[in-house]
């Protein structure tokens, strides 16, 4: 994400803090896609999804006074979210990963260039069963750096954790991964 | 720059999210061309990588938008509805700091002085309710001659109304207590004395008052009252009275109130 708006983030995020509610309008723009797709990673559900998107804004605006001034919008509202799908999680214990397509998915095929997709297809197949494989530590690891492309430096500020500690963490997923939908290929 | 595998990988990984600088993507390719079988681990890994671009996500519908415009509705309806009145403000503001709290403190001393009533208002209300206070007397002792008997006990009433009688209106009373003619004019008197039973001379008055009565129910109320008081300067009085009275009712009366005063 560009600098300025990583500046812009936390100065609207200020405002929301003292009073003017109305500036979460333009952070809900700019973030709610990227939570979408976080929950969506996690959860493999839309309509869940769309709720704990809900929720994530919900909880922004009830903890506004928590928002440091020094604080990073980003890590800030990322925390939240993780915090949101923890708590989801916890009440739901375990989701049926479907294998069968649902209404999501169906609309994403209508739209993509069918020759391509069937030539990775099967690739994708088993790379999308080996990630709902992995634990969901690891899947929210892989959710936040690679899908939501938070840097390397704010994800390991969220789990409290050196920036290198992270890498060596992604680099094992990655083999594992890897590992894995080979295995399915063969 | 040492490079050693764990610092290639991390090399490597800024290079996947491009924050990786030109110094260091060059000593990472010296390194991968030096050490073989990590570039075929990282080649294969960075395919694994990019194939996550392929995985696309779907959009969220629009009801989810709809539904946080929805939320920030009905925060700003709630704001708006809790939004503290006057009186929470000052409150609040009172409580937050204690300088705000003591300028309001001295402030309403200050408002509490001003509305004070002046020395002069103090007087003069004390001017009129001793103006009052004498219109009420002279009424009283007017009224006190009247011949018929029910203006004489609304005398004898209005003295027990007025706030602190003086001399002639307890004067008044104890010569209306022993010379009217009428039964109930005088037991009226008696009732507005007992105010003044502190005094001495009231006390002085109602024990002579006791050789002066004849009527049977003035003198039993009379003994009653000395009783109440405990006078005991007045068993004497009682004791040449009980000889010489005539009602034995009256007599058995004294008596009880003899061995009252005498016992307590």
């Amino acid at each position: 994400m560009h600098q300025m708006n990583l500046l812009e983030d936390h100065s609207l995020m200020m405002k929301v803090k003292e009073g003017e509610v109305d500036k979460l309008n333009l952070l809900y723009k700019r973030y709610s896609r990227r939570f979408f797709g976080f929950f969506y990673g996690m959860t493999n559900d839309g309509a869940t999804s769309e709720d704990l998107v809900q929720n994530v804004f919900m909880r922004i605006l009830k903890y506004k006074h928590t928002y440091k001034d020094n604080g990073d919008f980003e890590v800030w509202a990322f925390q939240m979210a993780r915090n949101v799908h923890h708590d989801h999680y916890r009440k739901n214990k375990r989701y049926a990963f479907q294998e069968d397509m649902n209404p999501y998915e169906e609309k994403l095929s209508e739209t993509k260039n069918q020759e391509v997709e069937m030539e990775r297809s099967d690739e994708l197949n088993y790379l999308k069963k080996a990630l709902a494989s992995l634990s969901d530590e690891k899947r929210e690891l892989i959710e936040l750096v690679r899908f939501q492309k938070v840097k390397y430096a704010k994800v390991a500020e969220m789990l409290g954790v050196t920036e290198s500690a992270i890498k060596v963490r992604v680099h094992r997923i990655l083999k594992e991964l890897r590992e894995s939908y080979i295995k399915l290929d063969a | 720059m040492k490079i050693t595998k764990k610092i290639a990988t991390e090399l490597w990984q800024d290079k996947l999210t491009g924050e990786i600088s030109e110094k260091e993507e060059k000593a990472l390719d010296q390194f991968l061309e030096a050490n073989p079988e990590v570039k075929t681990e990282l080649n294969d890994l960075e395919k694994t990588w990019d194939l996550f671009e392929d995985i696309d996500r779907p959009e969220p519908s629009q009801a989810m938008d709809a539904r946080f415009e929805g939320m920030m509705a009905a925060y700003a309806h709630r704001q708006k509805e809790s939004r503290p009145n006057v009186l929470d403000w000052i409150v609040e503001q009172m409580t937050r700091s204690w300088q705000v709290g003591l300028a309001a403190l001295v402030m309403g001393l200050f408002i509490g002085w001003w509305m004070l009533p002046s020395q002069d208002q103090q007087q003069d209300i004390q001017q009129l309710s001793n103006e009052i206070q004498s219109m009420k007397e002279m009424m009283m002792l007017t009224l006190i001659e009247q011949p018929k008997a029910q203006e004489r006990i609304r005398a004898v009433n209005l003295a027990a109304e007025l706030p602190k009688a003086d001399e002639k209106v307890v004067n008044a009373l104890i010569a209306t207590l022993n010379n009217d003619e009428n039964v109930n004019v005088r037991l009226a008197s008696l009732e507005s004395l007992v105010r003044y039973v502190d005094e001495p001379n009231v006390r002085q008055a109602l024990v002579d008052a006791l050789k002066m009565q004849e009527s049977p129910l003035v003198l039993i109320a009379i003994a009653d009252v000395l009783v109440a008081i405990q006078e005991r300067s007045s068993v004497e009085t009682m004791e040449q009275l009980q000889e010489s009275v005539q009602d034995e009712f009256v007599k058995e009366k004294l008596n009880e109130s003899i061995k009252t005063l005498k016992n307590t």
